[in-house]
């Protein structure tokens, strides 16, 4: 199997946590200068909240702010 | 790619960076978070919204074929175009694409190992300009009905040896212990599950990296719960898109020759009335 290509510019961040009793993953990269973030439940995995910044902290707070509001 | 049983109707990363420029290959992103295409997609994709693009709101059904035909047309697809999906969440939405292009008789149409995230990890190229591709002619098929299954299917099946029903959803779901995952707005009456319906997680079919197990890793999954190559196999979960991804390795990877997705699933089932469930 390949190797992830882990170029530090946009590296794919992806880390477990539970918030509200929640299990969350939050995933996080960088395209064309733009970082993002999704949050999504672990199981099924689908978005449960979103953001974007101008660097990788503000995009993760951005997001993680919305879903301690939605679960 | 291991020794799947339909090896054609999966394709490597690698290769759609080979064939971005093959004019007879069109590669569509289908996402779960509608908003990711947006983001960034692999050069050249085209980007469906499932919600409004591959589904009928008003009848809750799949595309009809009219609208099907402008879809393929408007997105530079035609009869005899390799259609590659992918998305993200380890192809959950772009296996729901590829179960309404087969079922409407779509040649070749195939599923890009790892979707997004694959993509993504590996720091392959993207870009943020929507493909504006140029509008062909496209005449769908009649609809497949044999992949699709409907409530009466599922209640001709119960208790019936021969049949396998296999909950792809969380176990908590299964359970009946929440009635919807954290976040997702659609939901039902009642908690639990078909009757006799085996619990198999949809995500178990992937690695980390969110590639397909191999076929004996497949096998050890769904065989251990009793689903075996033998019987008939009705797949559903909520709204029926996770299990469309069960329903394709079922189908295209491990090679079961009757398998069915029921896209009704809970959110029709458990607000039945008068529909039997366990928990």
């Amino acid at each position: 199997m390949e190797q992830p290509t882990t170029s530090n510019d946009r590296a794919y961040q992806s880390e477990k946590q539970t918030i509200n009793n929640c299990e969350v993953e939050i995933v996080s990269y960088q395209i064309n200068g733009t970082y993002y973030c999704h949050v999504n439940n672990i199981d099924p995995g689908a978005t449960i909240a979103r953001g974007k910044g101008a660097d990788r902290a503000t995009a993760v707070s951005i997001a993680l702010e919305k879903v301690h509001r939605r679960v | 790619m291991s020794n799947y049983a339909h090896p054609e109707t999966l394709v490597s990363t690698d290769w759609v960076v080979e064939n971005l420029e093959n004019d007879n290959v069109v590669v569509v992103e289908v996402d779960v978070d509608t908003a990711a295409y947006e983001e960034g997609h692999v050069p050249g994709s085209i980007g469906w919204n499932w919600h409004t693009q591959l589904s009928d709101n008003v009848r809750r059904d799949i595309i009809g074929k009219d609208d099907f035909e402008k879809l393929m047309g408007a997105s530079g697809i035609g009869n005899d175009t390799t259609v590659v999906l992918y998305g993200d969440n380890n192809n959950w939405f772009a296996a729901w694409a590829f179960w309404q292009l087969k079922m409407y008789g779509h040649k070749d149409v195939r599923l890009m190992n790892g979707g997004r995230k694959k993509w993504l990890l590996e720091g392959k190229a993207l870009e943020t300009d929507a493909a504006a591709p140029a509008v062909v002619s496209y005449s769908a098929g009649e609809v497949d009905k044999s992949l699709r299954a409907f409530q009466m299917d599922v209640f001709q099946s119960l208790g019936k040896d021969g049949v396998s029903l296999v909950d792809v959803r969380s176990p908590k779901e299964f359970s009946g212990e929440i009635l919807a995952p954290a976040g997702l707005p659609e939901t039902c009456q009642r908690g639990g599950h078909i009757p006799g319906a085996q619990n198999i997680g949809w995500g178990t079919a992937a690695n980390e990296d969110g590639t397909f197990k191999t076929v004996e890793e497949l096998k050890a999954i769904y065989e251990d719960k009793g689903v075996t190559s033998d019987k008939n196999v009705i797949t559903y979960c909520r709204i029926g898109e996770r299990s469309s991804l069960s329903w394709y390795v079922l189908k295209y990877l491990m090679g079961y020759e009757n398998v069915i997705n029921y896209d009704g699933s809970w959110t029709e089932w458990g607000n039945l009335v008068g529909a039997p469930i366990e928990k």
